[in-house]
């Protein structure tokens, strides 16, 4: 129930969508929700990469590349799609009004070799300005327009609409245009959840991150998830989908992302009835439309409001973070690599020299500015691959490549100790020392963040080679004062675990003593 | 998916299995033929085995079936062709690779595990200790086929 919206009838070949010529049949033109297809034929081009794609194309242009495989980031442009799919929502029969619609916008398309896409979407547009003061507000004919990297006139097609005082960043010559775009030429947007934990107790809708990219002109459809929109989007490749969200605080159509020549990115409130918040600030009153607002990179962005407390996942309101035009891709520096490169050392250090470069799970390579997850068997992955295996059995963690089961929660010293207690005695002497350091920084530490308080007394003193140590407790009960103060130094200063670090030192020269 | 690209070529590169998708433009279900290990009934025989791979693979294990009612397995069930294997139940780890796995399986022809039988016929002879009665028994399932 989608459509891509041909520009020109030749465009309907993915395979020559980057190469347009003069429109052999203009009117090559679709739109979404229109089942009639009494000119037209409908071709489904299987993709085995990520994503498949069907178009409605012209007769007059189907040849054999239609049917060849498209690959994922050649898929037709431009992609045109309404969320509602008609003017008039509420109706039983949204195929008939969808037609109608599609049928005024033939009339008033110029067969001209622009496109009848750009046209289409000149019309929705100022439809949906024009219905700005429809008295029955429910004409939010707010199109989903997806163009390619070289579409002409793309400011105009916006109909931007700014703030008076919008101070729009200064024209950018072509070289660093080239820097904000993917290699195919378009922009990008990206939207993470922006999990806030020091403010809020709720945390808004979770969902995967969003990547979209558009070519200059765009414009991005926010708007909820319904079945509707599912099957709409479902053989489109994800990266030219709407923006839509599981929730209900979300209008069916929200607001839209716009993109210009210069890849400055806008948001609009279309009349939605929850509002929508950039940085906290409410762009307009509910069901009414917005100014265009620029974005900027790390804007805090919100859709709706929790609607009965958000308790119930379905009325939680959306928080997102939006990066732009590829500023979540790091390059990596001359300090990334060399991290990465002294990992790999140390690996081929505990590995007895074998040098293993893959991510043994996605079989790719561990690059710079890569999570990584190194377990203690020191074997790693990428922490993105391994994530969902680590957290399902979170604190015990079973290698996928040797089987090591080890446990994620162990506390440093205990594992210290093991490793001592596996070794000769020299060097487990030499470990006690080590941990007897480390402990007295810790305490030290604890010491001076209680200043005045005086429960832990930990005497450390180095002079006897064997390594003494004593650890005074005032008593239990203010012990367990620090371990609520301090929480950065509760598991080491836990008594249980210092007596089981007692026991794991077995060692009959040092001497743990615990008063009370 | 870049995952299954990436076996893909690895699996095209090797030829002692004969493991391929069934058809070129989807990944997602692949075919395998296993030739009978030497010195087992299975000996002189080719089996199919399909192998459809779930959106969550490489974390979730590849579903693997022969066909049915061709393989009089301890491990495998002879009507439906299930298999009863570690790796690709519990033990399955994101490390393994279709390949691997075939090759497990082919494994399993010469060492049949009667603790966990899916052929209750052959794992009762099994666990009598009659190997020459299963070996028969085996034979006589394979000869039926021809």
């Amino acid at each position: 129930m989608y459509h891509f919206n041909q520009g020109t009838g030749n465009q309907a070949q993915p395979s020559s969508s980057e190469s347009p010529q003069s429109g052999s049949n203009g009117n090559a033109f679709s739109a979404f929700g229109i089942s009639h297809s009494n000119q037209n034929n409908i071709i489904t081009t299987e993709n085995s990469g990520s994503g498949s794609a069907a178009a409605i194309v012209n007769r007059n242009t189907i040849n054999d590349s239609s049917s060849e495989e498209t690959p994922h980031d050649r898929t037709a442009l431009p992609i045109t799609l309404s969320l509602t799919g008609n003017n008039n929502n509420n109706n039983n029969n949204p195929n008939l009004n969808s037609v109608n619609a599609a049928t005024n916008h033939i009339l008033n398309v110029p067969r001209s070799t622009l496109g009848a896409a750009a046209a289409a979407a000149d019309l929705a547009l100022s439809n949906n300005n024009n219905t700005g003061n429809d008295p029955n507000g429910n004409t939010k004919n707010v199109r989903h327009y997806v163009y390619s990297a070289n579409q002409p006139n793309a400011d105009s097609l916006l109909h931007l609409d700014l703030q008076e005082n919008t101070i729009l960043p200064p024209k950018l010559t072509n070289k660093e245009l080239r820097k904000l775009k993917d290699k195919n030429g378009l922009f990008s947007l990206r939207l993470t959840p922006f999990i806030d934990n020091v403010s809020t107790t709720n945390q808004g809708l979770y969902f995967d991150p969003i990547v979209r990219t558009a070519g200059p002109g765009s414009q991005l459809v926010i708007g909820r998830y319904t079945e509707r929109v599912r099957e709409a989007i479902s053989k489109l490749p994800e990266n030219y989908h709407p923006v839509v969200f599981k929730s209900k605080v979300i209008s069916r159509t929200h607001g839209c992302f716009k993109v210009d020549s210069q890849g400055n990115w806008y948001i609009k409130d279309v009349k939605s009835s929850s509002g929508t918040f950039l940085n906290h600030q409410r762009l307009s009153p509910a069901s009414t439309l917005s100014k265009d607002i620029p974005l900027h990179d790390g804007d805090v962005l919100q859709l709706g409001m929790d609607f009965r407390g958000g308790t119930e996942e379905i009325y939680r309101c959306v928080k997102m973070r939006v990066e732009i035009n590829k500023s979540w891709k790091r390059k990596a520096n001359a300090f990334n690599k060399e991290a990465l490169n002294k990992i790999k050392e140390l690996q081929k250090l505990t590995n007895g020299g074998i040098d293993e470069e893959d991510c043994s799970i996605c079989l790719s390579k561990i690059k710079p500015c890569q999570a990584i997850f190194i377990s203690p068997c020191s074997h790693s992955w990428h922490f993105h691959c391994v994530r969902r295996l680590v957290m399902s059995s979170y604190p015990q963690f079973v290698c996928p490549n040797c089987r090591a089961a080890c446990d994620l929660e162990a506390t440093i010293e205990s594992s210290d100790s093991e490793d001592a207690l596996s070794e000769s005695d020299d060097e487990v002497q030499e470990d006690h020392q080590i941990q007897q350091s480390q402990l007295k920084q810790e305490t030290d530490l604890v010491n001076k963040n209680n200043s005045g308080v005086s429960e832990v007394n930990t005497e450390n003193e180095n002079a006897n080679h064997t390594g003494q140590f004593n650890i005074f407790y005032t008593s239990p009960h203010n012990n367990n004062n620090i371990n609520e103060n301090n929480h950065t130094t509760t598991s080491q200063l836990d008594p249980n675990v210092l007596n089981s670090l007692g026991v794991q030192l077995d060692d009959p020269k040092d001497d743990i003593d615990m008063e009370h | 998916m870049s995952r299954l690209i990436k076996e893909y070529k690895t699996i095209n590169a090797q030829d002692d299995i004969l493991l391929f998708p069934e058809t070129a433009d989807n990944l997602n279900n692949w075919t395998a033929m296993i030739t009978g290990p030497p010195n087992t009934p299975y000996e002189g025989h080719d089996f199919k085995l399909y192998i459809s791979i779930p959106d969550a693979y490489p974390n979730s294990p590849p579903m693997v079936k022969f066909h049915r009612e061709a393989m009089p397995h301890v491990n495998v069930n002879y009507e439906t062709g299930e298999i009863c294997l570690d790796i690709l139940k519990g033990e399955w780890s994101p490390v393994y690779n279709l390949l691997y796995t075939v090759q497990s399986i082919e494994r399993l022809l010469s060492e049949p595990n009667a603790d966990s039988p899916l052929n209750l016929e052959l794992g009762i002879l099994m666990r009598e200790g009659d190997k020459t009665a299963y070996d028969s028994l085996v034979r006589y399932y394979l000869q039926r086929q021809k």
